[in-house]
């Protein structure tokens, strides 16, 4: 079945460097098809959460890493601060800063900037050696070097790793897959050096990532596999003993973890194990002693009573709790319609949305359907480790199907899996020895005549084989076009669809050249020019990390979404009326109100399409006061025309989204162009009233409209209300203003406006 | 260098001179505004005692061209004297509504004082409106069947007799010693007041006092606009930025002839309440804040990070702006809130020491056992009495990981460290024996 191959000496010898050549050059690949971003726009980090972890990077290099540790952070989360230190996976800023620091002492001063924003790409590369190792460890080395070109260039992967996509899956992955080779790798030997090799890389998972536990799982199943199948040894049990006690004590040292690992559900499998695999031990050990019908009784009567013991144990310590019970996070990975239910604030985010169908293909390609050939090819021989792929691949296919960010574990087993049967096949296809002399001769030609790969029976070791050159070169030439497709396919995905830093915008200008909307650091650059220092803003909490990033400026909540009253507190003074919002927003100090509006560019991200995630979470924590049926209209739907009800257009998010937007478009509708409908307009209509807003001023809006910024007014210097205060006020300046109408201004925005629609 | 020195000195005493000399610390600018049917001469002794203590009147017509609050922006004047003319004039377009809000906004004072013959006009009654001040309707008196001063008034009882005891406001007016000191109200209306906080009342009515239309035909009316202590005659508002504006209900309360009847309070008064207008008087500072850790005074003051249970003192320090100079403000209520969201602490603070011009207060606390950026925020807010506030935002951290008590310092952990070495030592121990005992049953068993 298995033919192998007798290369020259000489050639032999040149193998390794062969092979240490093309893994330099995908690695080279990797890192090359990571840079779009910054080619296309410029070395910038991307979207939100990269921002904090760029901003957390900056304050450990110009700190130390005790006061990094202990770092309290007083410029988000105001009036109640972050324990910032203590609530982040501090793997990635470290890895930086000692990427930093070790090129200052080779007189090297990289900014730190430029470090954040490569560090992906570079990880890609060591992602890539490790899937190669991994891979070989499954098959052989050229499965490896096939899996490490997948993973290289797979856009699941790449999605999460762009220059400038700073976030800790950047790193995570390949601690993901160097942890795994090194458990299969102890795994194979029963050494323990490799179990603390693989507890030591475990360690370092935990600093950088929550999806550490996606291996404090996996790896506890596969030992339990393992037993269940009585493939019990005790180079298992050496692997994963030292794996456990170690890296359990590692993980402990976590300040964001501490004692999570004895005091969780999520952790409680791999205790369980590592409890079973002593018994397990110890039965073997038994057995060795007492005769085999003794033995019998032994077991079944100890097994039942420990099992029913530990249960009762688990079961006991959770009820009175010891053992936290499960988070929502994870009930919402069995159930897809729990956090809608329970916890909005999961749900509200788009990456936590079921997969849809399409994005299993737009992220891997072909591989997608190479997976399942390559884990039926492992069930073939079925050894150990194979068992491992076959666990990570059922589990990730699970988690991937649920939520569209755990794509991004699934990717490197599609790789793996896609990589073994590739290799499989080009194992057979570029075979080119002439089948030998056998007994049956006939059998071996009528299968020569089908061209068919047949897996038959061993017991007469029938020689099976592709021996035709035709359909050798049909199936190798076809899957060389599906490699050249799926080059291509990878290239396009990543240029187009993941190399955006969704901070600044571009769109194409008729004549096809590129048209960049750079409003969000126009706005942000504003505020850190020209408001305090201290002053607060508030904003919903998807522009938090960003407005502390780039704006440096003290925000409420933000993307570290740790307390849910706190931005359910946002969400009602944003959908409440201004005379309810005014005293929430005098309590928290708020200076500054950002909001985002894609109204005039059209521009869906926006305030008033996630507006109803704010209303729905502060009706979780206010219920009498927000009700989220009172923002549709009577036949239930969503509109921001003359037919959204009076409490969405009584709303302070609606008035500081639509604020003088009619006064644009003059005489023509005011259609907002993300909701195509047509806002109403006192020009057109004399008996819409204006919005006007009372308690807060209009202190900035960007070039296209897609951030405003609104100051918060004082109280009333003579003790008036301000709606009074502003009627006065107004009354005034109708009185003084109007003959001048038809002010330049108007005519400007009007000219701006059919610019914009054209 | 001699010229210099001489320069220095001049310039120095020039500031002192004109620190000393200042009789209210918004200016000395008054603009008087005083329509010529009024005869200026009537209120001779009012208008030379404002001069006298040294303010720098203008005393001019409301319709003059020139009259104006603003220049480039700028106020012209520090306070303004409002009278108000018969009903037919207009104030003009620098006396609306608008500029004189906009004059309290930029730091200037007013005095309003309504005709007692004329109701008041469009711009003085919005004005009032927008400071909750309800100006009474066209011709109507207040009249007190009661209280009435029989020579003046024997019909109408128009003109009152009121006893100062019963002032209102100490801050603003105190009520005389001599128990004995009448305040003659000669004739005129009185306001309403609505429920703007800002507002002081100094002068209310009698209890028996009503506000009444002569038009009417009955005497009394079913529906009188205010009655009783309802009805004000003077009312005085505080801005929060302090600028202070005050309602008197009838110009005759400053003539020469109430000031001239026996037992007259009407000039003390009238001086007090302009004195209190014009901040000559009831004005305060906040001299000093400052706050530290409590343990060692050679930390910085005023740090920005402090953290949990922390000792922390805090000291204020006080003065009272008094006839032209700064006094220390001693008083028992002054308190200081610690608070995030909420106060956690709320303490009164206590007089020290003090110095020429400042009262010093101060507290100790230990900050909670809870981080978050926390405020001191002293508010002093006491009717007559300059708005004090003054929030400082700092934060309160956590522990970090090392200022915890070490656990061998810890009696109770004492059994968990014991726990810890005798495990160490007996696993040294096995290992060693393992290593020494056990290598000839290994050989023997290989």
């Amino acid at each position: 079945m298995h033919f192998t191959t007798k290369l020259p000496s000489s050639a032999a010898q040149a193998l390794p460097l062969i092979r240490t050549l093309t893994l330099i050059t995908i690695a080279g690949a990797a890192i090359a098809s990571r840079l779009f971003s910054v080619v296309r726009f410029e070395s910038i980090i991307h979207e939100f959460d990269p921002w904090f972890n760029f901003r957390a990077t900056k304050y450990l290099v110009s700190h130390d890493f005790y006061s990094f540790l202990d770092w309290f952070d007083d410029r988000t989360w105001y009036p109640l601060g972050r324990v910032t230190g203590g609530t982040l996976y501090p793997g990635l800023m470290v890895t930086s800063a000692l990427i930093f620091h070790g090129l200052k002492a080779l007189t090297l001063p990289v900014d730190i900037r430029n470090i954040c924003v490569m560090l992906a790409p570079v990880f890609s590369g060591l992602t890539a050696y490790a899937t190669y190792l991994f891979t070989c460890e499954m098959k052989d080395q050229s499965a490896g070097l096939l899996a490490a070109a997948f993973i290289g260039i797979a856009p699941g992967y790449i999605s999460r790793s762009v220059a400038g996509s700073y976030d800790n899956e950047a790193i995570a992955i390949f601690l993901l897959m160097f942890t795994f080779y090194l458990w299969i790798k102890a795994l194979k030997l029963g050494s323990a050096f490799f179990g603390a090799l693989t507890a030591l890389f475990y360690f370092y998972m935990v600093a950088a990532w929550g999806g550490y536990v996606f291996i404090t799982n996996i790896i506890p199943l596969h030992a339990l596999v393992l037993v269940v199948m009585g493939r019990y040894s005790s180079r298992l049990y050496v692997a994963y003993s030292s794996w456990y006690a170690l890296g359990t004590l590692a993980s402990m040292q976590i300040p964001f973890v501490g004692f999570l690992p004895i005091r969780s559900s999520e952790h409680m499998g791999a205790l369980g194990v590592f409890g079973l695999l002593q018994l397990v031990a110890f039965a073997s050990y038994v057995r060795a002693r007492v005769p085999s019908k003794h033995f019998k009784v032994l077991v079944t009567v100890s097994a039942t009573s420990l099992l029913a013991l530990g249960l009762a144990g688990v079961v006991g310590l959770t009820l009175s709790g010891v053992i936290a019970p499960w988070t929502g996070r994870f009930y919402s990975l069995w159930d897809t319609g729990y956090a809608k239910i329970h916890i909005p604030i999961i749900a509200s985010v788009s990456e936590h949305q079921p997969t849809a169908w399409p994005s299993f293909f737009f992220d891997t390609f072909m591989l997608i359907w190479l997976f399942p050939a390559g884990v039926y090819i492992i069930f073939q021989e079925l050894r150990d480790e194979h068992l491992f792929v076959i666990i990570y691949g059922i589990l990730a296919s699970y988690f991937a199907g649920v939520m569209v960010r755990l794509m991004l574990t699934l990717t490197p087993i599609v790789c793996v899996c896609g990589a073994v049967a590739l290799s499989n096949i080009l194992d057979i296809y570029t075979n080119l020895e002439k089948p030998l002399e056998t007994d049956d001769e006939d059998k071996t030609k009528k299968e020569e005549d089908q061209s068919v790969l047949r897996l038959g029976s061993m017991s007469k070791k029938p020689l099976i084989g592709v021996f035709s050159n035709w359909s050798r070169a049909f199936v190798l030439g076809s899957f060389t076009i599906y490699l050249f497709l799926f080059v291509q396919h990878c290239t396009w995905v990543t240029s187009n669809a993941y190399s955006s830093p969704s901070v600044v915008l571009a769109s194409q200008l008729p004549d096809g050249s590129q048209h960049i909307i750079d409003d969000f650091r126009e706005a942000y650059y504003w505020l850190r020019k020209n408001t305090p220092e201290d002053a607060k803003i508030m904003s919903w909490w998807d522009y938090g990390y960003q407005i502390g990033g780039m704006a440096d400026r003290t925000t409420l909540v933000d993307n570290n979404t740790w307390n849910n009253t706190h931005i359910a507190t946002v969400g009602k003074a944003m959908s409440s009326r201004e005379e309810v919002s005014y005293p929430i927003l005098r309590k928290h100090d708020v200076d500054y109100i950002l909001v985002i509006f894609g109204g005039l560019l059209g521009y869906s991200g926006d305030d008033i399409n996630k507006f109803l995630w704010m209303v729905r979470i502060a009706e979780g924590i206010w219920p009498d006061e927000v009700r989220e049926r009172d923002f549709f209209t009577a036949r239930g739907e969503y509109r921001v025309d003359q037919e959204a009800t009076s409490t969405m257009k009584n709303s302070l998010m609606y008035k500081m989204s639509y604020y003088r937007f009619t006064d644009v478009f003059g005489r023509q509708p005011a259609l907002d162009r993300v909701r195509n409908q047509r806002i109403p307009s006192a020009i057109t209509d004399p008996s819409v009233k204006p919005i006007s807003l009372n308690t807060v001023d209009e202190a900035f809006t960007s070039e296209n409209w897609i951030v405003r910024i609104y100051k918060v007014k004082d109280l009333d210097d003579f003790g008036r209300d301000h709606a009074i205060a502003n009627a006065f006020e107004e009354g005034k300046r109708k009185t003084a203003g109007g003959r001048s109408r038809s002010a330049p201004v108007g005519g400007l925005s009007k000219g701006k406006a059919r610019v914009l629609r054209e | 260098m001699a010229v210099q020195l001489l320069r220095t000195t001049l310039l120095l005493a020039i500031v002192c001179i004109s620190y000393v000399s200042a009789i209210s610390v918004s200016g000395s600018r008054v603009l008087v505004v005083l329509d010529p049917s009024l005869k200026q001469e009537d209120y001779a002794v009012f208008l030379s005692d404002l001069d006298s203590r040294g303010l720098d009147l203008s005393i001019k017509s409301a319709n003059d061209p020139h009259l104006g609050l603003f220049e480039f922006g700028e106020r012209t004047y520090d306070h303004v004297f409002l009278t108000q003319p018969p009903t037919q004039k207009a104030l003009g377009p620098n006396l609306l509504a608008k500029p004189l809000l906009d004059f309290a906004k930029a730091g200037g004072n007013i005095v309003i004082v309504l005709n007692s013959n004329e109701h008041a006009l469009a711009s003085v009654r919005e004005f009032a409106v927008q400071l909750d001040v309800v100006l009474p309707f066209r011709d109507t008196k207040l009249v007190d069947h009661f209280m009435y001063d029989e020579q003046a008034s024997p019909l109408l009882h128009d003109a009152l007799i009121l006893d100062p005891q019963t002032l209102l406001a100490p801050h603003i007016v105190a009520a005389p010693e001599d128990v004995a000191a009448k305040l003659y109200y000669p004739g005129g209306s009185a306001f309403a007041l609505g429920n703007n906080p800002l507002i002081v009342p100094v002068l209310a009515a009698p209890e028996t006092a009503y506000i009444y239309d002569p038009a009417e035909e009955t005497l009394s009316s079913d529906s009188p606009f205010a009655t009783g202590k309802q009805a004000f005659l003077v009312a005085s508002l505080q801005t929060r930025s302090n600028s202070r504006i005050t309602f008197v209900a009838s110009n005759l309360l400053f003539s020469d002839e109430a000031f001239s009847k026996p037992n007259s309070f009407n000039r003390a008064f009238a001086t007090e309440l302009t004195k209190w207008t014009f901040s000559e008087k009831s004005v305060l500072k906040l001299e000093s804040v400052s706050h530290r850790l409590l343990e060692d005074t050679n930390t910085t003051e005023n740090p920005s990070i402090y953290r949990v249970k922390n000792d922390i003192a805090y000291e204020v320090s006080l003065s009272q702006f008094e006839d032209g100079s700064w006094f220390p403000y001693t008083a028992d209520d002054v308190q200081l809130e610690f608070t995030m969201l909420d106060p956690y602490y709320r303490l009164t603070l206590s007089p020290t020491h003090k110095t020429s011009t400042a009262q010093f207060y101060a507290t100790t606390f230990t900050a909670p056992d809870q981080h978050g950026m926390f405020s001191f925020v002293l508010e002093y807010f006491r009717p007559g009495l300059t708005f004090i506030k003054d929030k400082r935002v700092v934060t309160v951290r956590h522990f970090g990981h090392n200022e915890f008590a070490r656990s061998f310092a810890i009696p109770n952990a004492w059994p968990y460290v014991s726990s810890i070495v005798v495990v160490a030592g007996a696993w040294v121990v096995f290992v060693g024996l393992w290593l020494f005992t056990g290598e000839n049953s290994a050989k023997k068993t290989v």
